[in-house]
């Protein structure tokens, strides 16, 4: 990256594609699979927009890693009324690095807020249920199930640069 | 195929970048301040001046070094925020916001202990340039930091919006508390805190919608 701030076009390429396998696994299984393709391309335009951003004495991943959570969150605010409520199985990518997903991975994000609020944003928003579907298989009332999205996307995003 | 297409014609439009440095902007930032303190004391005159009102007096030594610290916290929190890392922890500024709030509290302590009526230890008349000075001294100091914040890549726009008036507004007070006279806890606790609450309010209000990405 530090090239690629450089203006070194050849060594930016080679980033952006292994940015894209790596980004690929991260948002494997965290966002419906349709939307995958346009959350990664969102990310690497942002990370192109943003590369003045970097740090080039610093770990990259870490920044990678927060630009990725932003647009994941931003995603899963829009993917709100255009989701499809079948979930093709087969398409969900291999499993991340577990050495990531300790430290910089989403479901370490997903971990920073209640289980209660976690859950129905995985059913909904990622899993693409509707309010009413997660309201019947948690138990919380469907105004709960949306104050409880609501809330918890709010603390991921406070939270996107916590690890 | 277009994936394909996409990355290859992302990588071709690279132009070289300037990674951003954060000392840079904490430094423009400090000369602004500095240079704006200088402008007040040379229009307004220096509180050495005025009765009753010295360079030693300790309430100003007091508000001065918790407007620096203050100013400092926010300051390079706020330009910390311009290039994000998961892992990073930027909560200093918040205990620096705790120790300046102890002003207000002892200030209303005081003004409802006060022997004299407290409207007359208000001032209003000053209390109002003080406002007028600090705030506007804040605005320019936080569109300089807003300015820098939209090159960068802040995560939470609400935290940097907030945190980007705090730094303004305290900076802005700074500049200005070389000129105001005053050294009555009420008065510091009641116009000081008023206008750094709400360069902070407007920072909270009005910098998100300017550097969301």
């Amino acid at each position: 990256m530090a090239l690629a701030q450089e203006g070194d076009k050849k060594a930016y390429r080679t980033l952006l594609g292994e940015c894209e396998t790596w980004l690929k696994r991260y948002y494997a299984r965290k966002i419906g699979p349709h939307v995958l393709d346009d959350l990664v391309q969102d990310t690497l335009i942002s990370l192109h927009r943003k590369r003045a951003s970097y740090d080039p004495t610093r770990a990259f991943l870490p920044w990678l890693a927060a630009i990725a959570r932003y647009r994941w969150i931003d995603h899963l605010r829009k993917a709100y009324r255009a989701k499809e409520v079948e979930l093709n199985e087969e398409l969900t990518a291999d499993p991340s690095d577990p050495a990531v997903e300790a430290k910089i991975g989403l479901e370490r994000l997903l971990g920073t807020i209640p289980e209660r609020q976690a859950l129905v944003i995985k059913l909904v928003k990622i899993e693409g249920l509707s309010i009413a579907e997660a309201s019947q298989k948690t138990g919380q009332s469907e105004s709960l199930v949306k104050v409880n999205i609501h809330r918890g996307m709010k603390r991921m995003a406070a939270a996107i640069e916590e690890e | 195929m277009s994936q394909n297409f996409d990355l290859d014609s992302l990588a071709e439009e690279l132009e070289p970048v300037k990674p951003l440095n954060a000392n840079g902007a904490i430094g423009g930032v400090v000369f602004l301040t500095a240079v704006s303190g200088v402008l007040v004391v040379s229009t307004l005159g220096f509180r050495d001046r005025f009765l009753d009102a010295t360079a030693t007096d300790p309430m100003f030594l007091v508000r001065t070094g918790l407007l620096v610290v203050l100013g400092a916290a926010s300051l390079t929190a706020a330009t910390s925020m311009a290039r994000p890392a998961v892992g990073t922890s930027r909560s200093g500024w918040r205990w620096a916001a705790m120790a300046a709030l102890t002003i207000p509290v002892a200030a209303a302590v005081a003004a409802l202990v006060s022997r004299t009526p407290v409207a007359e230890r208000l001032h209003p008349v000053n209390g109002v340039e003080c406002l007028t000075y600090s705030i506007g001294i804040g605005l320019m100091l936080g569109a300089v930091l807003t300015w820098w914040l939209r090159r960068g890549a802040p995560t939470s726009p609400e935290r940097a919006g907030t945190v980007t008036g705090l730094a303004a507004g305290s900076l802005g007070a700074l500049a200005y508390s070389m000129h105001c006279p005053h050294n009555d806890i009420v008065y510091i606790g009641l116009w000081y805190s008023l206008a750094i609450a709400l360069t902070t309010v407007a920072g909270r209000l009005i910098v998100p919608h300017l550097v969301r990405w």
